[in-house]
C-alpha cells in the first residue's frame, strides 16, 4: 500500500501524459481524484513546469508588444525564470497561473552558459530564416532559436486545438545544431487526440542527423541548417503520410472483413449450416 | 452520503482521465489509477476496458478471452468447460438454463467470428439477472505477420436482455480497442507511427422471442449490425479524421506562396473591375 504522499505523487505524474490542449482538464481530473488541494499544491508547480516545458507552451514576453518566446529547458534560466534571446528579456512565470512578470533585461551570464555570446549572430540569422520557414509552413506555428551550452537550439511548435469538436493536435521539434562539431540533430514528435465517444491517439516521432556542409560563416550556417530541416519536416511529413496508407490499406484490413467471403450478412438463422459448410469452403480454395 | 459522494466524483474523474490518456499505455494507467484509489478496485475494474487477454482452456483444447465479466477473485471461467482457472469450487456461473443459452451463443459467435475475421479468438459469457440475463460477446483478433505494421482489434458487447412474454429489450453497449503501429526503417532507425485506442456506441432494440434460439439470432444481428456501423466509424476517425488533422498542423506546401497567389488574384479582379467600371 502507498502513503497518502506517494499516492498524489504518481497521479501527478500522469500530467505528464496529458494530450496537447488538455493539461487543465487532466490537472482537474487529477484534482477530483487526490481531494487534497492543500497537498496536490505542495506537489504539482514543479510537474506542471515540466509539463508546460515539454509542451513548448508559447507565451508572450511582458512588457514586448508582440513578442513571444516557447518555454523551453533550452532557455529556463533559472527556477522559474526564462530568457527571451531575441529582446533579450529575462521573465518569472507563474506555471499554475500561467502569467509572466517581472521583465528584466537579460544578464550577460544569463545569454549564453559560454559567457561569450558566440553564436549570437547565428543564433540571430537562424531565427529569422526560421521565422520565415515557420511562417509559410504552420498555419498557427511559432520557433524560438537559442544558445544552449556551445550549441544553437531551435524550437519548433505547431498547435491547433479543437475541444468542442473534440479533438486536440500538436507538432513540436527540436533542432540543435553544433558549430564544432558541424553536426545538426533534431526530432520531430506529432500526437492527436479524438475523443468524440472514444479515445483514439496518434503518436509518432522521429530522430535525424546530419553533418551541415560548408561554409559555416553565420549567414552560411544558417542558410543551410534551415534547409536541412526544412527538408527533414517535408520527409517527416511524407512519412506520416506513407504510414497512414498502410495502416488503413493493410493492417486495418487484414483485421476484419467489411463482409463475410459470401459477401452476405451472416444468417442467423441458420448458423448451424455455416459450420459444416466452412469445411467444402476450405476445400475448394 | 457523503462517502458515496466522494467515491462517484473520484470515478467520474478517473474515467474522464482515461479518455485523455494514451490508449497506448492503458493498462499501465489503470494500474496507477488502482494504486491510487485501492478502496475503488471492484468499480475501477468493471467500468475500464482494457485490451481483451487469451487463454487456454486446457481440458478442451481451446483458447478463449478474459475481462473482468468471467472473473471471480483471480480466477477465470472458460466458456468451453465451463471450469475456472486456476479451480474455484463455488465460482459464480450461469444458472443451468442460461448455461445452455451460453454454449450455443458460443458456438454461434465462433462462426461469426471465422466469417468476419478469418482467425481470432471469440467467447461469449451470460449471467443471470432479476429479470432477465446479460451477457458480453468478446472478440480478439491480432496481426503481427509483416514487419511493416501490426494491429489488434478487440470487440467488448456488453448487453442487456430484459424478457417480456413473447418480446425481449435488448441494450447493448459496444466498445471497439483498435491498436494499429506502422514502422518504417531508415538506416539504423525504426520510425513508428502508433494510431490506437477506442470507440464506443450504443443501440436499443425490443424484438420478438419465439424460443431461446431467439436471444441467440435478436444478439447476433445487433452484433453484426453494430460491428459494420463501426468498422466504418473507426476507417474514418482514424484513417481519415485524425490524419486531417495532422495535416491541418503543418502544411506540406508553402503557405506564402498561397498568399501571395491570392493576393494576386485579388488585385487583378481589382484592376479588371475597376477598368470595367
Amino acid at each position: 500500500m502507498l502513503s497518502s504522499k506517494e499516492k498524489i505523487s504518481k497521479a501527478v505524474q500522469l500530467l505528464l501524459s496529458s494530450p496537447p490542449g488538455e493539461v487543465d482538464d487532466v490537472f482537474n481530473d487529477i484534482r477530483g481524484i487526490v481531494n487534497d488541494d492543500d497537498a496536490l499544491q505542495e506537489q504539482i508547480e514543479s510537474v506542471l513546469a515540466e509539463s508546460n516545458m515539454q509542451q513548448f507552451l508559447v507565451v508572450d514576453v511582458p512588457e514586448k508588444e508582440g513578442s513571444k518566446v516557447l518555454l523551453t529547458p533550452y532557455n529556463q534560466v533559472d527556477g522559474n525564470r526564462y530568457l527571451d534571446p531575441n529582446t533579450r528579456t529575462v521573465f518569472g512565470f507563474d506555471h499554475l497561473r500561467r502569467i509572466a512578470s517581472e521583465p528584466q533585461e537579460a544578464a550577460e551570464e544569463e545569454e549564453d552558459v559560454d559567457n561569450e555570446r558566440p553564436h549570437e549572430e547565428l543564433r540571430g540569422l537562424l531565427q529569422k530564416e526560421l521565422n520565415s520557414y515557420v511562417e509559410g509552413h504552420y498555419p498557427e506555428g511559432a520557433v524560438s532559436v537559442f544558445s544552449h551550452e556551445g550549441s544553437v537550439v531551435s524550437c519548433i511548435v505547431s498547435n491547433r486545438f479543437s475541444p468542442n469538436n473534440y479533438w486536440n493536435g500538436s507538432w513540436r521539434a527540436v533542432w540543435s545544431f553544433n558549430p564544432e562539431t558541424k553536426q545538426l540533430n533534431g526530432s520531430t514528435k506529432v500526437r492527436v487526440h479524438y475523443f468524440e465517444d472514444g479515445n483514439v491517439q496518434l503518436d509518432t516521432q522521429s530522430d535525424f542527423a546530419a553533418d551541415v556542409p560548408e561554409p559555416l560563416d553565420p549567414a552560411g550556417a544558417a542558410r543551410r541548417v534551415a534547409k536541412l530541416i526544412r527538408g527533414y519536416e517535408a520527409e517527416f511529413q511524407q512519412g506520416i503520410n506513407d504510414g497512414y496508407r498502410q495502416l488503413a490499406d493493410k493492417t486495418f484490413k487484414g483485421l476484419r472483413r467489411a463482409l463475410p467471403v459470401t459477401c452476405s450478412k451472416v444468417d442467423w438463422e441458420n448458423i448451424a449450416n455455416y459450420k459444416l459448410g466452412g469445411e467444402i469452403v476450405k476445400a475448394e480454395q | 452520503m457523503d462517502d458515496y459522494d466522494e467515491n462517484d466524483q473520484q470515478m467520474d474523474c478517473a474515467l474522464d482521465l482515461m479518455r485523455r490518456l494514451p490508449p497506448q499505455n492503458v493498462e499501465e494507467n489503470l494500474a496507477t489509477l488502482l494504486e491510487v484509489m485501492p478502496e475503488l478496485t471492484e468499480d475501477l475494474l468493471s467500468a475500464v476496458d482494457q485490451p481483451l487477454k487469451v487463454r487456454r482452456d486446457a481440458k478442451e483444447g481451446k483458447e478463449y478471452l478474459v475481462c473482468d465479466y468471467n472473473r471471480d477473485g483471480d480466477s477465470y471461467r472458460s466458456p468451453w468447460s465451463n471450469e475456472y482457472d486456476p479451480p474455484l469450487p463455488d465460482g459464480s456461473a450461469p444458472s443451468d438454463r442460461l448455461r445452455k443459452l451460453e454454449m450455443a451463443a458460443n458456438e454461434a459467435f465462433a462462426t461469426y467470428k471465422e466469417l468476419y475475421y478469418e482467425g481470432g479468438v471469440s467467447s461469449v459469457y451470460l449471467w443471470d439477472m432479476d429479470d432477465s440475463f446479460a451477457g458480453v460477446v468478446l472478440i480478439k483478433k491480432v496481426n503481427d505477420g509483416t514487419v511493416r505494421s501490426k494491429g489488434s482489434w478487440d470487440s467488448i458487447h456488453v448487453i442487456e436482455v430484459v424478457e417480456k412474454g413473447r418480446q425481449a429489450r435488448y441494450k447493448l453497449t459496444s466498445t471497439v480497442m483498435l491498436y494499429t503501429v506502422a514502422s518504417a526503417a531508415k538506416g539504423d532507425r525504426l520510425n513508428e507511427i502508433n494510431l490506437s485506442g477506442s470507440l464506443t456506441r450504443q443501440d436499443d432494440r425490443e424484438l420478438p422471442v419465439e424460443d431461446a434460439a431467439a436471444h441467440i439470432v435478436n444478439i447476433g444481428r445487433m452484433v453484426e449490425d453494430m460491428e459494420f456501423k463501426m468498422r466504418n466509424s473507426l476507417q474514418e476517425v482514424y484513417f481519415s479524421k485524425t490524419h486531417d488533422i495532422v495535416n491541418g498542423l503543418r502544411s506540406a506546401s508553402d503557405l506564402n506562396e498561397a498568399r501571395n497567389r491570392a493576393r494576386l488574384q485579388r488585385d487583378l479582379f481589382g484592376q479588371l473591375k475597376s477598368r470595367n467600371e
